[in-house]
């Protein structure tokens, strides 16, 4: 099973999950603080920008992830699984 | 000539096929039909065909809420009603739009969200007798609530929604929470059966569902639905708790597409003559969870 190596940008830090987990899960496991809500990809709550790599992003609602959204890089990080080594940011309150 | 309760939601399910399983095996409702796009699912203790109908979906929310009306000339009645009030958008759906439902009255509240009546609906009994039954039926599965309770709805028009309600239905107010000043409704609870709410409705995010509520019969069954959520990784969002408001006992969680759900017990009964109780911004942390005495950023942001 894949290990990905997650950079996160505000924190300046760089995690690592595995194949199959998602972002959010990793990023908690790691103290990473990414707000949570529903964690079924119907609140945007969880949103990241993914600014390298890869990911997949799962099911989620429509109208709190846009395919704009998508094309800027966004995802909803408790959908979404690294697929490759990967930079994110998000939102810290 | 009224209406007689909450009869429907119906619900949008991005995460489809997960969201079927948890609302029949985790939730334990009972489906009763399907077709290409939709699941319909009943409570077990509910004898008309559904109470909850699944859509497959792009975006998770809700689609409407209906009310079962007691006489089918209701729907004439109402629908005049509504349009005297000034009700904008009120239509009719036509029997059989849906599964074992005849026709219905549509309208839109000022809070947005699309409300339905209607009277006729397929009758399939809660799989006990009428003489001698007993207590419940074989076969429950998950958290098995007897029956669909009361919903919360979001918009900007907390006052608009409650007084359409209030005048045009004869709902009655249990319960509000206003700002300090006593000046503006942030919520009110509202109810046309003897609980403290049928439909609440809340300041937020206009055309938004903040949670649908399923009865539970007691504080023991809420304590076993919690194990069940931890079990099947469900998203817990707050509880095992109380509300001040309502008085009400509580756990608050997420379907697999986002939509809050929610098992009740207690409260208290209500009447047309009974007081309404206020609650003021100052105190809302007792007022929405009264052990914890304040209320998480999630509960109060999140909607579907
Ligand atoms: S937590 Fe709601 S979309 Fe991720
Ligand atoms: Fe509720």
């Amino acid at each position: 099973m894949s290990q990905y190596q997650i950079h996160v940008q505000p924190d300046n830090r760089t995690i690592e999950g595995k194949e199959g987990q998602t972002i959010l899960d990793i990023a908690s496991r790691n103290g990473v603080k990414i707000k949570v809500g529903c964690k079924g990809g119907g609140c945007g709550i969880c949103k990241i920008k993914v600014l390298e790599g890869e990911v997949e992003r799962g099911i989620s609602s429509r109208s709190v992830l846009s395919l704009e959204e998508i094309e800027q890089g966004y995802a909803l990080s408790c959908k979404a699984e690294p697929k490759s080594d990967i930079v994110i940011t998000y939102e810290k309150k | 000539m009224a209406i007689m309760r909450l009869g429907r939601v119906q619900l949008r399910c991005p995460n489809w096929e997960k969201s079927v399983h948890y609302y029949k095996n985790v939730l334990g409702l009972i489906e009763t039909a399907r077709d290409e796009n939709h699941v319909y699912l009943k409570a077990w203790d509910e004898r008309d065909h559904h109470s909850v109908i699944l859509e497959k979906a792009d975006s998770a929310g809700l689609d409407h809420l209906a009310f079962k009306v007691e006489n089918a000339e209701d729907l004439d009645y109402y629908e005049k009603k509504l349009i005297e009030y000034g009700v904008q958008e009120v239509d009719r759906i036509p029997a059989g739009y849906r599964i074992a439902e005849g026709e219905a009255v549509r309208f839109r509240v000022p809070t947005g969200q699309l409300v339905e009546l209607y009277h006729e609906i397929e009758v399939v009994g809660n799989g006990l007798p009428l003489v001698n039954p007993d207590p419940w039926p074989d076969g429950l599965v998950g958290m098995a609530p007897p029956r669909l309770d009361h919903l919360l709805i979001a918009g900007d028009d907390v006052e608009g929604t409650s007084n359409l309600f209030m005048d045009v239905f004869g709902f009655n107010m249990a319960e509000r929470l206003v700002t300090e000043e006593g000046e503006e409704y942030i919520a009110t609870w509202l109810f046309k059966t003897n609980t403290p709410h049928d439909l609440a409705v809340i300041k937020g995010p206009q055309g938004k569902v903040h949670h649908v509520g399923f009865w539970l019969d007691d504080w023991n069954e809420i304590r076993k639905a919690a194990d069940l959520m931890a079990k099947n990784d469900v998203m817990i969002d707050a509880g095992p708790t109380r509300h001040g408001i309502t008085r009400g006992l509580t756990i608050y969680f997420f379907d697999p597409s986002g939509n809050r759900n929610e098992v009740y017990t207690g409260g208290y009964m209500c009447y047309p003559d009974s007081p309404t109780v206020t609650w003021t911004t100052a105190d809302i942390g007792r007022g929405i969870f009264y052990f914890e005495g304040e209320v998480n950023e999630r509960f109060t942001t999140v909607f579907s």
